[in-house]
């Protein structure tokens, strides 16, 4: 729980929300590709914002994923294509108490 | 002997809905869920009109685990330090006609109510591919294992992988899909009623507009039973082209004195996100082939008019209508596309595709910038300078009003958004 009325880094935030972490990462970043990628449209659509830009690179912060997919459609259709992402096995990945 | 008549991919609405029909008709019917449990992926502001689901499950509303019934309608106008509301009371709610619904523990109640009807759930099963034999979908290839049937449903979902493997349906473009992200705040059943002016089971729905520095988007509040449903929804594109990230807008608008005002000293007690997508009936994909039906959000069934979002009634719909075209095609031990196309003219005579076509230009109608720039401004201006009296010499109302409205020639604009807006919508 997190007092509503002051400020909150997505790590606070993210806190409050049950995970069951796969060892594995269910998204791969080409960083390649996306050292091209003018819009960097990753950075905006992720309300979880599991892609950081650090030293140049996109670094993607998997166990943080709330499974939307948004940032398939903006990668592709608006930056470089440079990140594969596929559902969490199942059972693993975020699982809501309120939804 | 395939090991069901029908296989479901995704325990949503529409995949229980689907399953809930089906499993009454006697039929043998697998429902695959990926989550831990069903609803454990499940997201939505949000708020559920009850035509569908009173239509369809045959258990009184009053036993389904909805958070409040629908009773005030708000819509905001915000501005930095103003805000217009306009407001819908409802003094006769005997007859609710939305309610605010929790989907987690929403959905895992109406599986527990399918799976009495006599379906089977299996859940931590995720789909990885579908079989395809002499252009046949046969099932479906889960944890490596085959399950085979005669016909599928394909109700995984907004992002329906398998849908577009099928080649039915094309990757979603950035300008008809929206981005929401969104918290709970516990605040209490009492202090919800308190705060909110609310008895009982009373609820407001409460749209937001104004705030989001020109990104195509809005906020809402919901109250649930003892917590309240805070989020914004984000046009994908727009928050690309504006360099906006929709969790700073969550951040904006959870702190807004607008917003804290109803939610101050409560707990944040989850934080979750959804993408929505608002395709329009032109762009509405096939759904159809040789042994697959798609229903729901994957098939992009959502419609958004200003503050009505619908979604779930769709959902609802449509997944019992892919039912009853399945039962239909095991009838007739006929599976073929030729049969199930009965889905689609099911479709066309129910409310799903009447109401898409009807509001067919409403993703146009919303997509106006001003929207969300310029007119909430506009409001708060004229009402601001309305109500203020300071002593000073004042205006006429009037001149007030046509002042603002014909600055920077916005008289132009303005009629011809509302012509456009009434003429879409």
């Amino acid at each position: 729980m997190a007092e509503v009325n002051k400020p909150l880094k997505i790590n606070e935030r993210l806190a409050l929300t049950t995970y069951i972490t796969d060892v594995e990462s269910h998204i791969q970043v080409d960083n390649e590709k996306c050292k091209d990628c003018v819009t960097k449209a990753c950075l905006y659509v992720c309300p979880a914002k599991v892609y950081e830009l650090k030293d140049g690179k996109i670094i993607a912060h998997y166990e943080a994923c709330l499974e939307l997919g948004g940032c398939i459609i903006a990668c592709h259709q608006m930056g470089n294509k440079g990140i594969t992402w596929k559902y969490p096995k199942g059972g693993q990945g975020v699982v809501f108490k309120y939804g | 002997m395939p090991d069901a008549d029908v296989i479901v991919v995704g325990a949503g609405l529409a995949g229980l809905s689907a399953a809930y029909r089906l499993a009454k008709l006697g039929r043998n019917v697998i429902v695959l869920e990926r989550g831990e449990y069903p609803g454990s992926k499940n997201v939505t502001g949000g708020r559920m009109y009850l035509h569908a689901i009173k239509k369809n499950i045959d258990i009184p509303i009053s036993e389904m685990p909805f958070e409040r019934f629908v009773v005030r309608e708000c819509i905001t106008f915000l501005d930095q330090s103003s805000s217009v509301t306009l407001e819908l009371n409802n003094y006769n709610v005997s007859e609710p006609m939305s309610a605010t619904v929790l989907r987690a523990r929403f959905d895992r109640w109406f599986s527990e109510r399918v799976e009495e009807r006599g379906a089977t759930i299996i859940t931590k099963a995720k789909v990885d591919d579908l079989i395809l034999e002499d252009g046949f979908v046969k099932g479906v290839i889960v944890g490596g294992e085959k399950l085979t049937s005669n016909v599928t449903i394909i109700a995984e979902g907004v992002n329906s992988f398998l849908a577009e493997k099928l080649g039915l349906r094309k990757s979603f473009v950035p300008e008809s899909v929206t981005v929401a992200a969104k918290g709970i705040v516990e605040l209490g059943e009492e202090e919800i009623n308190k705060r909110f002016n609310l008895k009982d089971k009373e609820g407001v729905a409460h749209a937001i507009i104004g705030f989001t520095n020109g990104v195509h988007g809005g906020g809402f509040i919901y109250t649930d039973r003892e917590v309240v449903s805070i989020g914004v929804v984000c046009l994908l594109k727009s928050l690309v082209e504006h360099g906006k990230s929709i969790a700073d807008i969550f951040e904006d608008f959870r702190l807004h004195p607008a917003v804290q005002r109803y939610i101050e000293g409560g707990k944040l007690v989850e934080y979750s996100g959804h993408l929505t997508p608002e395709l329009g009936y032109n762009m509405i994909p096939k759904i159809y082939s040789n042994g697959v039906l798609i229903a729901g959000d994957a098939a992009g069934f959502f419609l958004e008019g200003g503050p009505i979002l619908r979604g779930m009634d769709f959902a609802i719909e449509s997944g019992s209508l892919a039912a009853e075209a399945a039962n239909i095609a095991l009838n007739k031990n006929d599976y073929s596309e030729q049969t199930l196309k009965i889905y689609m003219d099911l479709l066309n005579d129910s409310f799903v595709l009447r109401d898409l076509r009807m509001y067919k230009n409403s993703p146009k109608a919303i997509s106006n910038p001003r929207l969300y720039t310029s007119y909430p401004k506009l409001v708060n201006q004229i009402f601001t300078q309305l109500m203020h009296i300071d002593g000073n010499p004042r205006p006429h109302m009037g001149s007030i009003i046509f002042n603002n409205i014909l600055r920077n020639g916005q008289i132009i604009y303005l009629l011809r958004d509302i012509f456009d807006f009434l003429a879409s919508l």
